[in-house]
């Protein structure tokens, strides 16, 4: 099932028919595959247990996805997190993880596109914080009260699974295991004669034929046979790239009549200041003038990037709170007007955590993809739609915040810390002390 | 005498001089240099953004603002309890345990680079890592961090050739420690089309002239029909844009800030139509 078709499943009684699992490490040919969801005699999700998890705020369709996670179907969610933030307020059990910091540990570093390639052994630099245990440790103590504790550990101690990892890198041929031990790091090595390695495509380019590329017609491709022989009526993914203005599930153009409502096109990149959802609340970074925009009524509001000429079409100044909004609801932003943007644009990032004042309505914390398309890239394609698409802006008014007061007050009681944001205490309602 | 370079040519507004700042201060007890900056709201080393010119012709220039260690410096002359001095090395410090928490010296400081703690009633500020260098250490935090050598530090001597070249441009700051090299030129853009051809003109030859200095400059319309005219003076300028036989004068041109003319239309094709020679031997086609 991939991430992005969970909503649409739990909302849907028919079984989820779809192409490829979404995995982003799948092979190539996975996304030719067909699968369905449930299969037949299989049930549907009722419980859903996840590890940091972060999909209002990085996936689509965030608002939907506050809703299901709601939904009476959804009998239990379990989420093990180190940071108490997003999904996790949707949970009925909230398992405390602890960081990388806490926990002795190897780690692999050997994907393409990294500067380095390399193994490093770490040692916990602090004890586990609180109460809080490792997700491995997590995942075994439900294994023991399920009965399956030795099928998952199979009796290994923490040392047994690094020299495991040492064993199956094949780092033996490069040091022993006590050398590792000792360095606590393997940096791989280029290859001696690395240099007489030709770039690139130099080989394909001067003999096609005798260095072929891995490719269907070992040709570069232009045009997808594959995808012309699997999916001959996509109209939003054709076999060659191509514009598409208005497409069968996707209208998020400037040219549709949806812009008469919504004119500006929502950019969302991956933040500067955080990773994804993580590291939203770090007083240091949070004082940047892009990462956080104060709002006069002193709560840090994410920046929404918006041109002079768009700005003051709406009435609004720098510093200012937004809303930025479509039919799929209202986030919160703090105006950032400038030059850096081009009119008809208005930009803000991923990530941000949520401070939902309507749950599935209305975000305060900036969460834009709560706002984000459902829709996954096309009816063949599982991938998610997230920026680029139809919104308006517009000045907050006295009556929104009355309204909003009114209909959720507990929205506008949690504890706020202006350094750091929505902190622990801002969801934990404590027990008044009898003593 | 130590001395800073700060090189905004190359400073890219990582702020990891901001961080690393807060890094080695924050909740770390320097006394008798300096007592813990608060968690948040002070800036000993602040970066700031100066957006510059108008969509699309924009530049973002950053300026990292430090505490200039000034060799006349104000703090020094208005603090009562003397507890503000300036170390051999020229480093300028606020002695924790001497201030009295007046809140003089913030209002004296020209560059806003003091900051009052209202918890510990004392005015505080960059310390050059005096309590780093005593230690043995060659950089302070901000310079250690910094990643383009755009922050440099160092005996005066031995910076003395990047410090020469300061001279050669306007100061921004009165005698201190800290030297800014190439602060941002101002600028002047522009796109020149061709509004028959609905086609930008490459190789148009551009010159501005600074009505008031006489100064002239030159560039040449690139490959999409954009001219950059940098080191502007403060005019009013006149640009004159030359393409074949098209003369374009554009006057009374404000250049107190950066400028973006837009798209200037000339039209050159029509020309062509009237049967007279279209390409001279150098020029490059629209096509």
């Amino acid at each position: 099932m991939p991430k992005t078709l969970v909503s649409a499943h739990i909302k849907s009684q028919e079984p989820l028919k779809f192409s490829g699992v979404g995995a982003i490490e799948a092979p190539l040919a996975n996304q030719f595959k067909e699968y369905t969801f449930p299969r037949e005699g299989a049930p549907r999700i009722h419980m859903i247990w996840s590890d940091s998890p972060c999909r209002i705020a990085c996936w689509n369709g965030g608002n939907e996805t506050e809703d299901v996670l709601r939904s009476p179907q959804v009998e239990c969610i379990v989420v093990q997190h180190p940071w108490l933030e997003n999904d996790c307020l949707f949970a009925d059990l909230i398992l405390p993880a602890n960081t990388h910091m806490e926990v002795d540990d190897i780690v692999t570093n050997i994907r393409e596109g990294g500067q380095f390639a390399d193994v490093m052994l770490c040692e916990k630099a602090v004890e586990p914080i609180g109460e809080s245990k490792s997700d491995y440790e997590i995942v075994i103590e439900v294994a023991r009260k399920l009965g399956y504790e030795e099928q998952v550990s199979e009796n290994l101690s923490t040392e047994d699974i690094q020299k495991k990892v040492f064993g199956y890198m094949d780092l033996e041929r490069w040091m022993t295991w006590e050398d590792f031990q000792d360095k606590k790091y393997y940096l791989y090595q280029v290859a001696p004669d690395w240099e007489q390695d030709s770039p690139g495509f130099r080989n394909f380019y001067e003999n096609p034929e005798m260095y072929p590329l891995g490719t269907p017609s070992k040709k570069l491709e232009f045009y997808s046979e594959r995808l012309a022989r699997h999916f001959p009526n996509d109209s939003e993914r054709p076999p060659s790239p191509q514009w598409i203005e208005k497409g069968e599930t996707h209208d998020e153009r400037l040219s549709s009549q949806r812009a008469q409502e919504y004119p500006l096109l929502l950019m969302s990149n991956h933040g500067r200041w955080r990773v994804h959802a993580q590291c939203d609340d770090i007083t240091w970074t949070r004082e940047a003038p892009t990462c956080k925009v104060a709002g006069p009524d002193g709560y840090k509001y994410e920046p929404v990037w918006i041109h002079a000429s768009e700005a003051e079409k709406r009435g609004i100044k720098s510093g200012d709170i937004v809303k930025v909004f479509n039919e799929r609801g209202i986030v919160l932003g703090g105006a950032y007007v400038t030059e850096r943007i081009r009119p008809d644009v208005a930009y803000m990032d991923h990530g941000a955590r949520i401070d939902p004042i309507i749950p599935g309505k209305v975000d305060r914390g900036g969460s834009i993809n709560t706002i984000a398309p459902l829709k996954t890239t096309s009816k063949n394609c599982v991938g998610q739609a997230t920026s680029g698409y139809l919104v308006q802006v517009a000045k907050v008014t006295g009556e929104e915040w009355d309204r909003w007061r009114k209909e959720n007050p507990s929205a506008f009681q949690r504890p706020y810390d202006p350094g750091a944001g929505l902190r622990f205490e801002a969801w934990i309602e404590k027990e008044e002390s009898s003593r | 005498m130590k001395a800073f370079v700060v090189d905004l040519s190359i400073c890219n507004g990582c702020y990891c001089c901001q961080i690393a700042c807060k890094d080695e201060h924050v909740a770390n007890d320097w006394t008798p240099y300096a007592r813990p900056q608060p968690d948040h709201g002070q800036f000993w080393i602040k970066v700031d953004e100066r957006v510059r010119g108008t969509v699309p012709k924009v530049k973002v220039s950053y300026f990292p603002q430090l505490c200039r260690h000034c060799s006349d410096a104000a703090c020094i002359a208005v603090c009562k309890p003397n507890a503000i001095y300036r170390r051999e090395d020229g480093l300028v410090i606020i002695d924790p345990l001497k201030c009295t928490g007046c809140k003089l010296c913030p209002d004296a400081c020209s560059y806003d680079r003091i900051y009052f703690n209202d918890s510990l009633n004392i005015a505080q500020k960059c310390t050059g890592c005096a309590h780093l260098l005593d230690d043995g250490w060659d950089l302070p935090r901000c310079v250690d961090a910094c990643p383009t050598d755009a922050l440099r530090f160092g005996d005066e001597s031995e910076l003395r050739d990047l410090i020469r070249k300061e001279e050669a441009i306007k100061p921004v700051c009165g005698p201190g420690l800290v030297h800014y090299l190439n602060l941002p030129e101002k600028f002047v853009a522009g796109t020149v089309y061709d509004p028959i051809e609905k086609e930008v003109i490459i190789g148009a030859a551009c010159i501005l002239e600074d009505k008031v200095s006489g100064s002239i400059l030159t560039a040449e319309t690139d490959s999409f029909g954009d001219f950059w005219f940098h080191g502007v003076g403060d005019g009013p300028c006149a640009l004159t844009i030359k393409k074949n036989q098209n003369v374009k004068v554009i006057e009374d041109i404000r250049t107190r800030e950066d400028i973006n003319l837009g798209d200037i239309p000339m039209p050159v094709s029509a020309q062509r139509f009237r049967g007279q020679s279209p390409h001279p031997p150098n020029s490059q086609s629209q096509d």
